[in-house]
């Protein structure tokens, strides 16, 4: 029986998509059974992080109200034999599907994948609704900035009030320079704040722009820091313990001493 | 290099510090506010309650959370047309 | 040089004169703006001869234009000058291009409107043979869907979608997906001056871009069924 895990944040833009996509991405390359499942219908953006969105031809939607069986509507990623993606429709709008269908959907898929991760669309509303409707356990996502981390506080509370307690937070986009200067808030600040576990912290990394012009989970990028922030968070996720990884990046001495010159 | 002398002796705040505080002031707010339902829930719970001591103007009770000097409040206010001499005894 | 589309009757009766100096888009779209200005000289139904001058036409030029006069209401009686090598593709050429008689007289403006979304509502249509044409970029995220032959004047982004049960003529880039043919009718076409779709659908086949780099060509490209397959060629 696999389990279905829920990606969301509230706020719109600080990474939910990519998070789904390498946290499944990279369960796919522990040998796991994963299935993606986009809810974002109408700003669907799953399948262009993935790189398979000349494959679609059948989407959530078709699958909710059965215009095509639940394999039809199952896209094979081109890296990983047992990863899939079912994306949302582009065309139709939040009210297309129910919660009653998601979670139905969710249900099947439990029967044959390890993890289903469902990646929700921002807001609060009926699309929040039905991307948790199936979920068993949830991942929030959010930024060291006030408005990310407000949203997220909200989702937080909003899953509590779904049965989704005790979410894990993955905090994206931390940039070790800005939090050393006490330009940013830590890790520390946001989970005082949040009081929530941590499943992982994501450096702020040129890859991620790369690999998603690219159609290529970081994940799988062995040279890329917020490839390996991620491929601990899949361990975790996995059960095994892994230690937050070190942000700094390493400095030669040279660029030390200038900056003992420089006073910052 | 002035915006970190300045820090160094302390004339100014870090801006994560003041994120940190400012997005604890609007949590507490956030996390203080009820919705519609629970507001209703309570008005209910609060006529079941009151009725057992007094008499009044069910319409009238007016339940409202207020914020008064950085404290959240909740306002109850009641006509009350008669109280009930043996009630709860 | 005079303009690039003109009109001369001889005694086979209408000839559309063609300068083949112009890009074959551009001349698609000044051929659509001519037939519109001139709508109240050549009536509904016309039959045309298409005069290329000294350049010859190839075959899915010949079919591109072909369907796109048929769109607009009128037929092409010939071309000129005859090419033996490049007329039209054979199996094309038997079949009726034209949506169905009964889908023009079934056409009515209420029908037009419902099967475009708001958002396009400002659209010009042309009521010739039950043709939908659209004047207007369709974004990411709309969907048009149309019983007929549906023509674009403007580009189609990815996450746009068009069905049509006729042919599919896109004006402009495809980036879309754009499904012809949509009710199993497998001589349908699409054309698109800049032909880059992720994927496309005709009838029930589907052919879907190659993984990797974006293949914007600009070229005028061309698809259809032959001998069972979804083949695109440069027009």
């Amino acid at each position: 029986m696999g389990e279905v895990i829920v990606v969301t944040s509230g706020k719109g833009g600080v990474g939910k998509t990519t998070t789904a996509a390498n946290i499944g991405t990279g369960l796919a390359a522990q040998g796991k059974r994963v299935v993606l499942m986009d809810t974002d219908i109408g700003l669907r953006n799953l399948d262009v992080v993935m790189g398979l969105e000349n494959r679609i031809v059948y989407d959530i939607v078709d699958i909710a109200q059965g215009h095509c069986k639940l394999k039809q509507g199952m896209i094979k990623d081109k890296r990983f034999p047992e990863l899939y993606l079912i994306p949302a429709a582009q065309t139709k709008d939040k009210t297309a599907v129910t919660e009653e269908q998601v979670r139905a959907i969710c249900n099947e898929l439990k029967q044959e994948a390890d993890y289903i991760i469902v990646d929700c669309p921002a807001g609060i509303e009926q699309g929040f609704k039905n991307a948790i409707a199936g979920a068993d356990r949830a991942i929030v996502v959010t930024n060291p900035e006030v408005s990310a981390v407000r949203d997220a506080d909200r989702i937080i509370g909003l899953l509590e009030a779904h049965g989704l307690g005790n979410p894990q937070l993955v905090l994206n986009r931390v940039r070790p320079n800005m939090v050393r200067q006490g330009d940013m808030m830590s890790v520390d600040d946001i989970l005082e704040i949040l009081a929530i576990k941590l499943l992982g912290v994501i450096p702020d990394d040129d890859s991620i722009v790369i690999s998603t012009n690219r159609g290529e989970p970081t994940v799988l990028d062995q040279q890329s820091r917020a490839g390996q922030a991620y491929r601990n968070i899949v361990k975790r996720i996995l059960g095994e313990e892994v230690p937050l990884m070190n942000l700094e990046v390493e400095e030669g001495f040279f660029a030390r001493l200038m900056k003992l010159f420089k006073g910052n | 290099m002035a915006s970190f002398l300045q820090r160094l002796f302390g004339g100014e705040k870090n801006s994560k510090d003041l994120a940190k505080d400012r997005l604890k002031l609007v949590l507490i707010h956030d996390r203080a506010s009820m919705s519609p339902a629970m507001m209703e829930h309570l008005r209910r719970d609060l006529i079941e309650v009151i009725s057992r001591y007094m008499d009044f103007d069910e319409a009238a009770l007016d339940v409202q959370m207020a914020e008064q000097d950085n404290m959240t409040m909740l306002e109850v206010n009641i006509p009350v047309s008669s109280v009930k001499r043996n009630a709860g005894v | 040089m005079g303009e690039a589309v003109s009109f001369k009757g001889n005694k086979d009766g209408i000839v559309l004169l063609l300068d083949c100096g112009v890009e074959f888009e551009s001349l698609c779209q000044m051929i659509v703006q001519k037939l519109w200005q001139s709508r109240s000289f050549l009536g509904e139904h016309t039959t045309l001869v298409v005069n290329s001058g000294d350049v010859c036409l190839d075959g899915g030029q010949r079919l591109a234009l072909k369907v796109l006069l048929q769109s607009l209401g009128h037929e092409v009686k010939y071309f000129l000058p005859e090419d033996s090598a490049a007329v039209l593709p054979k199996q094309p050429e038997e079949t009726e291009l034209t949506p169905s008689v009964q889908q023009a007289e079934n056409w009515n403006m209420e029908a037009l409107q419902a099967a475009v979304p708001a958002e396009l509502a400002d659209v010009a249509h042309y009521p010739a043979n039950g043709a939908l044409a659209v004047r207007k970029n369709v974004r990411s995220g709309q969907k048009i869907s149309y019983d007929g032959t549906l023509i674009i004047f403007g580009d189609v982004n990815a996450g746009a979608e068009l069905v049509a049960t006729g042919h599919i003529l896109v004006l402009g880039t495809l980036r879309g997906v754009a499904h012809a043919g949509c009710q199993g009718n497998k001589q349908a076409i699409v054309y698109a001056t800049n032909l880059c779709s992720l994927q496309l659908r005709i009838a029930d086949l589907i052919a879907r871009a190659p993984d990797g780099e974006s293949n914007e060509r600009h070229v005028p490209e061309l698809a259809r069924i032959i001998d069972n397959y979804l083949v695109i060629e440069e027009v």
